[in-house]
């Protein structure tokens, strides 16, 4: 009996959850970090480089000195995170959230992050410019986009667009599946940033030889 | 004599099955004249274009098995469809809908001397808990809720808005004035509507019959097909509100007998099966106007749908 019991109450605790519509409030420090990227680098398809080459393998064994001026939510409502069937999602600090995942990069042997603009081959001003969920039939869409300015003395010299998504299961609305689709979705846009920073480096060192 | 009365009960049951429900709930002079100001608030829930997905249902009569191979169907066609119009998504990522629809609503309404419009508002929290507080919010007199969704079709055929407006009274003095039966528990339930109606609107590009070709030909010189019906779009659903905002109480739908060229929407039609969509389901409307660009038809229920005419 106590067997059959505790299953049953786990299938009412999930569609309990299902009913909900309480808002989900996503925790801005805990992101899933990815690993440091390793072997060959390519820009991802969704990327949209302006005035840069195509996507090549980057492996030349020097570090890239990049300077982060600044990061920003563009967006109207900056922490507003979209919907999970009835239930809204945010955040309380959208900045702090991209923050810590951009973090990760730090993890990049390739880049290296320095303070001043002197020091730096670009300057990188990043901003969020969509984040949110929504649900499709019985899955869920989560999707960051990030647009990255170079800059370099202060001279604007390319934008480049990074997106992550991630596509799953919608299982009952929970916080921590909604939490979990959205970091994924964080990583994999900083992860496509991540790439398209070192093959624009690579594509700077050579135009300037 | 009380085999009449029964065939005449009879009659009027049967009648009545067969009568549309009416979507639109015309504003009585009544409420108009005591709209002392009013806050028009847009829902919408999503910050991109999406591609819209039929839930599969092959395995509904299957018990759990079933309903997990239709959740795996799900999932793949999903994951397929966000694929598909990422690249449409990426080139219209400067592009704001909102922002479109709140301009062209403000320039429209703002016509209209006794609607009073205050603030305008996009809301994000589309949840009824989230309309609701909004309401209970606003300072104004009446809160004009305009629920918008934007999707392609499951092929990227064609682009479909929808528009759900509702003008919920904010004070006892409007409250006392709610047509129907009032709602005591949900302050935002339809029932408590002062006016309320649905407006779609639809354009195409030139149809291949092929999803990602069809989301080419939206996406081609930075989404310029997209950008452009999705401005119309907004522009017309405007004109469309504001034009049906002020028509008469006792014009509520198109006359069943009203000349014009006719069009059908099967109640069975792959779109129906997703309610924003389904404002004009299982009804038939004729042409009530036409522009430079399209023919705006009048439903049954009540309800609108401008279709632009030609491909984009």
């Amino acid at each position: 009996m106590r067997m059959r019991a505790v299953p049953l109450a786990g299938v009412a605790a999930v569609l309990l959850a299902a009913c909900s519509t309480d808002p989900i409030t996503i925790s801005p420090t805990s992101t899933t970090l990815l690993p440091a990227p390793t072997g060959q680098v390519v820009v991802g398809p969704q990327s949209t480089p302006r005035g840069s080459p195509s996507a090549k393998p980057v492996n030349d064994g020097t570090r890239c000195a990049v300077h982060v001026a600044d990061v920003r939510d563009v967006r109207l409502d900056p922490n507003d995170l979209g919907m999970a069937g009835q239930r809204y999602v945010q955040t309380i600090d959208s900045v702090a959230w991209l923050s810590g995942a951009l973090s990760s990069m730090k993890n990049d042997p390739r880049l290296r992050f320095v303070d001043n603009d002197d020091d730096a081959e670009f300057t990188l001003r990043i901003e969020l410019v969509k984040a949110y969920i929504m649900t499709i039939t019985t899955q869920k869409s989560a999707n960051v986009v990030l647009r990255a300015n170079y800059s370099r003395n202060g001279t604007a010299i390319d934008t480049q667009i990074a997106r992550g998504r991630d596509t799953g299961a919608n299982w009952a609305n929970g916080s921590e599946e909604v939490q979990g689709a959205l970091n994924r979705a964080l990583s994999a846009a900083v992860s496509e940033l991540d790439n398209a920073i070192v093959t624009h480096c690579r594509a700077s060192r050579i135009a300037n030889r | 004599m009380r085999d009449s009365h029964l065939l005449i009960l009879l009659s009027s049951i049967l009648l009545s099955a067969c009568t549309t429900p009416l979507i639109h709930q015309p504003l009585t002079v009544a409420a108009r004249d005591h709209l002392t100001s009013t806050d028009v608030v847009t829902p919408i829930g999503q910050s991109e274009i999406y591609v819209f997905v039929p839930t599969a249902t092959a395995g509904a009569s299957q018990g759990l098995i079933g309903a997990l191979i239709d959740a795996g169907v799900d999932s793949v066609r999903t994951s397929k469809a966000e694929t598909a119009v990422t690249p449409l998504r990426n080139a219209m990522v400067d592009f704001s809908f909102d922002a479109a629809l709140q301009a062209e609503m403000k320039n429209s309404l703002a016509k209209i001397e006794w609607l009073h419009p205050g603030n305008f508002l996009i809301e994000r929290d589309v949840s009824d808990h989230g309309i609701e507080e909004t309401l209970t919010d606003s300072k104004a007199a009446s809160v004009l809720f305009v629920i918008a969704d934007y999707h392609l079709s499951n092929d990227g055929d064609f682009l479909l808005a929808s528009f759900d407006a509702a003008l919920m009274p904010n004070n006892d003095q409007l409250r006392a004035l709610i047509p129907g039966k009032r709602d005591t528990k949900r302050p935002i339930a339809r029932a408590n509507a002062l006016y309320q109606n649905r407006f779609a609107f639809e354009a195409h590009v030139a149809g291949t019959g092929d999803r990602d070709r069809n989301i080419a030909e939206w996406s081609a010189n930075n989404a310029a097909a997209a950008r452009a019906a999705l401005e119309m779009a907004a522009g017309k659903f405007a004109a469309m509100l504001t034009e049906d905002i002020q028509r008469p109480e006792n014009d509520v739908a198109r006359s069943s007998n009203a000349p014009g060229a006719r069009v059908d929407v099967p109640a069975e039609s792959a779109q129906c099966t997703y309610l924003p969509v389904g404002a004009q389901c299982g009804t038939a409307g004729v042409v009530q106007g036409q522009d430079q660009d399209g023919d705006t038809f009048r439903f049954e229920d009540g309800s609108y749908k401008y279709v632009k005419r030609g491909a984009f």
